[in-house]
């Protein structure tokens, strides 16, 4: 709501048109596609678990056992509901989810939430801090590329943009892992750990955690730099040269002024929705990181559960990811039409 | 500008929260019904443990790199019987009445004798053993070999292998410390081949309340479900600690690790270390990393190559030796396979045309060097691994010879990249070979081994498929192949092998059938003369050896990787399922 309508509203004046429909498109556009999630949540669901359930069978390995006796087999069998139809199983599943919070793994046989409460946690701190630092350094850069365009720092940050793009994630992960460990090796100066999460006593944001964090952040974090950087020197030329930033430098206000009061403040728009979409991207991305650096997060749990054809496991993981990617697509358009008046909701 | 910055600020301040709360929350649960772990979570014992090795060595502290996290502790339980429970969890806390040395040899441990007999086996436990039970001290008594006993052969409990856990059928106590099994002399009918009776004594007796299972503690237990105890700690109904080892679980978090510390009720030696920690780093580059940059003071890793990069470095040492795997093909023999493969003589040819110390080299010749080959298929490693099956080593001319003397069409000599194949009675000589896919030894063995029998116009179609549910849930028990490689996982004794060389067996997948060979593995089954016992088995092996039942590859090599200054550890290298921990009271600085 915008000051003068909440002056308008203060001193009892009916709401314009205009006002009204500020408000209640809002609401209806987000009911709307909560709504729309849900059948695809639900076909998803039912998709993915059909295909893992053809792709792994927790008796198989079993099998591989001369030890293990038939009856073992048997009750697994028994326990799993794997003499059942896949749709039977699935309504186990379904039923397992609203009434046992995603049930309880297969294997184990213990509750699967609070191990995804855990890893999200996890994964959660990493990825936050490599988005934040990603944000922040792309932003800065592509200013600074934009005002100085085709400059000696234009060219470097381009060339490093196109580098970062073109990195495979694992390649990079690795190559920190010796580097840092050669590091150490030479000069016995521990800077980084190159596994584990081990977060200290003090709590979780501790030297000792970020020293073990720090290098899947920058892992992470340099595909995301180079990603923000290029849209946002993009974004910001495209404002640069609009009428009204024109109009800005006619009237006689400082460079300061019209790049960080005019330019700046319309530029990040679009890197706010592509912040909040790479959000959920990422939760797939970080399944190579977390490997390489055997960290306890969402992305390494979901492995480890497939390897084991942990059904429900992996159901789990899969459900969690498509609703944060689901809310975080609905924030993106949502910030996007709520930051850009022009943009309507249908 | 004031309103986008709000709501960036606003979104990421309520996910950072999100995060925070549930990382600093995070806390093993309880698998005791009722009950949760009482001891700290590894994020604050870890916080205690002095980051270098000069500091871990002051304060008597190791760490070890743990390759896998743990599905739970009760590795009796078939999903949790895995190698690194036992390592971590149970081998150091939970003794059993033998324990299996690194040369596969059995000594007494927790149990102070042991005499069996035809209709009975007598157990007697140490005056000396205690439980640790969170600071209480409790003797070790002959009710946990009964409670033991119950917990293997009921069938609500989905055991790992109760293979002669069946055969007892009562029991007899006597004072605290000792208990009489009486092994059963009938069996209810459709028990047994339900495979929950049997009767007769079991040989493999030694195997009993032993090597990695152990005695599980029945005070501490009570009221607990089999299938669900254990999940994330070696510890009572109360939540708290339990041991009858030289160390007990003090705590364990999933995903980071757990730590150990010194128990002082045990009966063996004090352990010269206060406290091992183990520290969960699934990656084997990692592993190497963290070994090389010193994060930690011992690694046990799969046999990969990059692990080369450890050996010979200045500070460690690097042991590898041949664990109890058997790596091996199967030939089908019966139905749907191909006929030619009942002929002895094709699988000879076969045998013959196997470079399989080329394999080896290709696979493991800069982490293992001087690996053998698998020779024997009861005994992998050890004294009693008598070579039978090397009559059949690489010859290339004498398989040729053999397919000359039955066969037409193919190839005077062998012949690289040869395309002519053997016709044998208007059957071409062309097989079907399956194995798992994603397994980058597989996908070597293969290559090499076409390529090997290729030259000797023997033809091998390759398929590669998922292990679950394809190659071990629907192949392989249809016998639809005609050869597949995989592996058995072994040990040091052959008992359990059965139901793979028996006659219709339910593990038999290549359909092999030698009533000679069942008779001596029945007779090594019940015979308690340890030496009659391995001769009935060493028969049997050779039998099937001449036989060609399977072609045995290699035994994939274990791997032990610590500090130089690390003392005791210079056994370690156990390939049994006991591992690397066996010996842990041992280790010291």
């Amino acid at each position: 709501m915008t000051r003068r309508a909440r002056r308008r509203k203060a001193a009892g004046a009916p709401q314009t048109y205009a006002e009204k429909d500020e408000r209640e498109p809002v609401l209806t556009y987000i009911a709307r596609r909560i709504l729309y999630s849900i059948p695809v949540l639900i076909l998803s669901t039912f998709l993915v678990f059909v295909f893992v359930s053809y792709a792994g069978n927790p008796v198989a390995t079993l099998r591989g056992n001369p030890r293990i006796s038939q009856n073992t087999i048997h009750l697994v069998e028994l326990q799993n509901h794997l003499n059942d139809n896949v749709i039977v199983r699935y309504g186990y599943w379904v039923r397992d989810v609203f009434t046992h919070k995603l049930g309880n793994s297969l294997i184990t046989l213990q509750p699967i939430w609070p191990d995804i409460t855990r890893t999200l946690g996890h994964t959660a701190q990493v990825i936050i801090i490599s988005e934040t630092l990603a944000i922040v350094l792309g932003v800065i850069i592509g200013i600074y590329s934009a005002i100085r365009q085709y400059s000696v720092f234009d060219y470097i940050a381009t060339s490093f943009s196109f580098l970062g793009f073109a990195m495979p994630t694992f390649w990079l992960a690795l190559l920190l892992q010796i580097l840092f460990v050669d590091i150490y090796l030479k000069w016995n100066i521990r800077i980084f750990y190159t596994a584990g999460l081990n977060s200290p006593g003090q709590g979780t944001w501790s030297i000792d955690r970020l020293q073990h964090i720090a290098l899947p952040v920058i892992t992470l974090c340099i595909v995301s730099l180079a990603l923000y950087s290029r849209y946002m020197r993009a974004s910001m030329l495209d404002v640069i040269n609009t009428d009204y930033v024109r109009t800005a430098r006619a009237k006689g206000l400082s460079e300061w002024h019209v790049i960080m009061r005019h330019v700046f403040r319309n530029a990040l728009i679009p890197i706010v929705t592509i912040a909040a979409l790479n959000i959920g991207g990422l939760l797939s991305g970080v399944i190579i990181t977390e490997t390489v650096f055997s960290l306890d997060g969402i992305g390494f749990y979901f492995v480890q559960r497939l390897q084991s054809a942990d059904l429900y496991a992996v159901m789990a993981y899969l459900v969690v990811t498509a609703v944060i990617i689901i809310v975080f697509n609905l924030i993106a358009d949502v910030l996007y039409g709520y930051l850009d008046p022009r943009i309507r909701y249908d | 500008m004031h309103r986008s910055v709000w709501i960036l600020a606003g979104v990421g301040a309520a996910v950072m929260l999100f995060a925070a709360s549930a990382t600093a929350t995070t806390k093993a649960a309880g698998s005791a019904r009722g009950a949760t772990l009482a001891a700290a979570p590894f994020a604050q014992s870890w916080a205690d443990v002095p980051k270098t090795a000069a500091a871990r060595k002051a304060k008597s502290v190791l760490v070890f790199g743990a390759e896998q996290d743990v599905a739970g502790f009760n590795i009796l339980d078939a999903n949790e019987n895995a190698l690194w429970a036992s390592i971590t969890g149970v081998e150091p806390t939970i003794r059993g009445i033998y324990i299996i040395d690194n040369k596969g040899d059995y000594h007494l441990d927790l149990g102070s004798s042991v005499v069996a007999t035809k209709t009975s086996l007598t157990i007697t436990i140490r005056p000396d053993a205690n439980w640790y039970w969170g600071g209480k001290k409790l003797p070790v008594t002959n009710k946990d070999l009964v409670y033991t006993w119950q917990q293997q052969i009921d069938p609500k409990n989905q055991v790992a292998g109760n293979t002669g856990y069946i055969n007892i059928g009562s029991y007899k106590l006597k004072g605290t410390k000792t208990v009489t099994f009486f092994w059963n002399t009938t069996c209810p009918a459709g028990t047994e081949a339900a495979g929950t009776c049997a009767t007769g004594p079991f040989a493999d007796y030694r195997d009993l309340f032993s090597g990695a299972a152990g005695v599980m503690p029945s005070a501490a237990l009570a009221g607990l479900d089999f299938n669900t105890y254990w999940a994330d700690c070696v510890c009572g109904n109360d939540g708290k600690p339990i041991s009858d080892g030289p160390f007990y679980l003090s705590n364990y978090t999933k995903g980071q690790g757990e730590t150990l510390k010194a128990n002082p009720f045990w009966y063996g030696a004090k352990p010269a270390l206060k406290e091992v920690d183990f520290k969960i780093i699934t990656d084997t580059n990692s592993e190497i990393q963290a070994m090389r940059g010193g994060e930690v003071d011992a690694i046990y890793p799969s046999p990969q190559t990059a692990l080369s990069e450890l050996k010979g470095q200045t500070g460690l040492v690097y042991s590898s030796i041949p664990g109890f795997t058997q790596e091996h093909w199967d030939i089908n023999v019966g139905d749907p396979g191909n006929p030619l493969l009942r002929q002895a003589w094709m699988r000879q040819a076969i045998a013959m045309g196997m470079d399989r110390h080329s394999l080896i080299q290709a696979l493991y010749g800069q982490i293992a060097p001087g690996l053998p080959p698998l020779n024997n298929l009861e005994y992998e490693i050890g004294t009693n691994a008598i070579p039978q099956f090397a009559k059949w080593s690489f010859a290339p001319k004498k398989a040729l010879a053999l397919l000359k003397a039955h066969c037409s069409g193919g190839p005077s000599v062998p012949t690289r990249n040869n395309t002519s194949y053997w016709t044998c009675g208007g059957a071409k000589a062309s097989f079907n070979f399956y194995t798992t896919a994603g397994n980058q030894r597989r996908q070597t063995s293969a290559a090499i081994f076409a390529q090997q029998l290729g030259a000797i116009g023997i033809q091998l179609n390759v398929n590669f498929e998922p292990a679950n549910p394809n190659f071990f849930g629907t192949r392989l028990p249809a016998h639809n192949f005609d050869l597949a490689e995989y592996a058995w996982s072994g040990g040091p004794d052959p008992s359990g092998f059965d139901s793979i060389y028996e006659c219709g067996q339910g593990q038999n997948y290549k359909q092999y059938c030698n009533k000679q060979v069942d008779a001596l593995i029945h007779a090594g089954d019940s015979e308690l003369n340890a030496t009659t016992r391995t001769a009935d088995y060493e028969k049997a092996a050779a039998i099937m050896a001449n036989d060609v039942a399977v072609i045995p590859l290699y035994s994939p090599p274990n791997i032990l990787v610590h500090k130089s200054a690390v003392q005791g550890m210079q056994d370690s290298n156990n390939p049994t399922q006991e591992g690397p921990t066996w010996n842990i009271e041992q280790w010291h600085w």
